[in-house]
């Protein structure tokens, strides 16, 4: 009978493959999704802050520069990727002014998420993605070695050696022939004793 | 006792050996294929961490480098047109000189007159150079002309200077490049501080003053040109030549900081061959040893694997 294994059922795994890879889905790589998204918010933020307090080549006030909310739908205003002159790079409306673009390009060395600047948060992110995973592949190192050695054991006592049965092999046979010449030799006694007994003088 | 020594034990054995030779051996290869030291951030966290801030280290120095550039090419379009003016006004101190003299009659006095006028658009020509689309004169409004087209004759205030003081005025920020982090330098020079904006503005500026020296050769005014005009250029063209010297010590200063970022790329760059580059020697060694390793392991293996008692029995 078929049965469907139902979403409740798994969250009493605690160990096992099935229960890693229900972590993983469910708790790891979300927990790295929700650290790119502070990241890219922060960045969306305090972005279009900065830009919208500047004024475009027209003298018209700064628009949305990023568009979207997180990681998943992040992507540059598409008004103003068709449009370079949109950009808010003068703090005046003076074309020649390009104080509100050095403000925003100065955000590359402010600190806007706690006390990390951007660039600092996702380098965080990727250390944290790299000695995660590292970690993971030194516990399976190690726990591959446990797995070897308690295999190791077991085999010791429940395995099979070739040169142990070759060696039974051997001195089983060589006793079978040793019963056998046992018996060939109880068959002649036999048969001096039953044929040529009482014949004596003959 | 002695571990009992399965058939199994050695074949699981040699099998996970030869597994871990074989998965070194593939990232010796890869690292000798790449060149490259971190491949993934598991690597080595840290190092991704110190490569990613010397990427950005990186990044931020070129792109110094290309406003210092740009900053370079503005400032050298400005001493070009800078060097016009100087040599038309020293033109005109000859011709002032020329004018003022008594021998002269008044025709002379009014050719000489026409010439200045003609020197006097040249000048605003200059001074309406542009650098790339740009008009370098004119503060941040750098879309305006700062000097517009004149009627000719002139009409006072035809010399009005059309553009802003950004940059001159030190509460308006002018034209700025980032050279360095967190360094910032206004590179523009504005033409009202030292053309002015022309006859009857009272600025007292070269335009002004040739303006009204133009004037006084035409009514043959020599005690006017003798008395004041001679010398307020003369006070203007000291003006200019300071004008001109603090650019070209921005010049200097551009000179000096593109040195240090070209240093400073240098050594970073450096820095982060060392952090994430595989030494390329070293990488080939160990791909070799690991190579006879691995192959030693085959041999042992086969033939341990292939033998056993049942070889020498009869």
């Amino acid at each position: 009978v078929a049965s469907t294994v139902t979403e409740a059922a798994m969250t009493s795994l605690t160990s096992g493959k099935l229960a890693g890879l229900r972590q993983l889905r469910d708790t790891t790589v979300p927990g790295y999704v929700t650290q790119l998204d502070t990241v890219v918010a922060a960045l969306i933020a305090q972005t279009n802050a900065r830009h919208a307090a500047g004024f475009t080549l027209t003298g018209a006030g700064g628009g949305t520069f990023f568009t979207g909310t997180g990681s998943a739908d992040v992507a540059v205003n598409a008004a103003l990727a068709a449009n370079p002159a949109l950009v808010a790079a003068s703090s005046n409306g003076q074309p020649g002014n390009n104080a509100n673009a050095l403000s925003i390009a100065a955000l590359r060395t402010t600190a806007v998420i706690g006390s990390s600047t951007i660039d600092t948060a996702y380098a965080q992110l990727v250390t944290t993605i790299g000695s995660d995973a590292l970690d993971a592949r030194r516990d399976l190192d190690n726990a591959s070695i446990l797995v070897d050695s308690l295999e190791d054991r077991r085999q010791s006592v429940s395995g099979v050696s070739l040169d142990e049965e070759m060696v039974n092999l051997v001195r089983f046979q060589r006793a079978y022939q040793a019963s056998s010449r046992a018996m060939s030799t109880m068959d002649e006694m036999l048969d001096v004793l039953i044929n040529r007994t009482g014949r004596v003088g003959l | 006792m002695a571990m009992r020594i399965t058939t199994s034990m050695v074949q699981r054995n040699i099998l996970s050996d030869l597994n871990s030779i074989s998965s070194k051996l593939t990232r010796t290869q890869m690292k000798s294929a790449s060149g490259k030291e971190i491949m993934r951030p598991s690597d080595d966290p840290f190092g991704t961490a110190q490569a990613m801030a010397l990427r950005q280290s990186l990044s931020a120095n070129q792109q110094h480098q290309r406003n210092v550039e740009d900053a370079m090419g503005w400032q050298d379009a400005t001493e070009q047109a800078l060097m016009d003016i100087t040599d038309s006004v020293e033109k005109v101190k000859s011709l002032l000189v020329q004018g003022a003299s008594d021998s002269l009659d008044q025709t002379g006095r009014d050719a000489i007159a026409s010439e200045l006028e003609q020197i006097i658009e040249g000048i605003k020509m200059a001074a309406n150079t542009s650098y790339r689309g740009s008009y370098l004169f004119a503060g941040t409004e750098t879309s305006t002309r700062p000097y517009a087209a004149t009627s000719n004759p002139y009409v006072p205030g035809d010399d009005a200077y059309q553009g802003d003081e950004a940059g001159w005025n030190p509460a308006v920020p002018g034209i700025i490049r980032e050279i360095g982090p967190g360094v910032q330098m206004s590179i523009n020079v504005v033409a009202r501080q030292f053309l002015g904006d022309g006859q009857g503005s009272g600025d007292g500026k070269l335009l002004d003053v040739m303006r009204d020296a133009v004037g006084n050769l035409r009514s043959g005014n020599i005690t006017a040109l003798r008395a004041s005009d001679m010398d307020r250029l003369e006070q203007n063209f000291d003006l200019l030549l300071e004008v001109r010297a603090e650019n070209g010590a921005k010049t200097n200063r551009l000179e000096a900081a593109l040195g240090r970022l070209t240093q400073l790329e240098e050594s970073v760059t450096d820095q982060l061959s060392k952090t994430e580059d595989a030494d390329i020697a070293e990488t080939l060694i160990e791909l070799n040893s690991q190579t006879a390793a691995y192959q030693a392991a085959l041999r042992a293996g086969a033939s341990i694997v292939q033998t056993s008692l049942m070889d020498f029995l009869r």
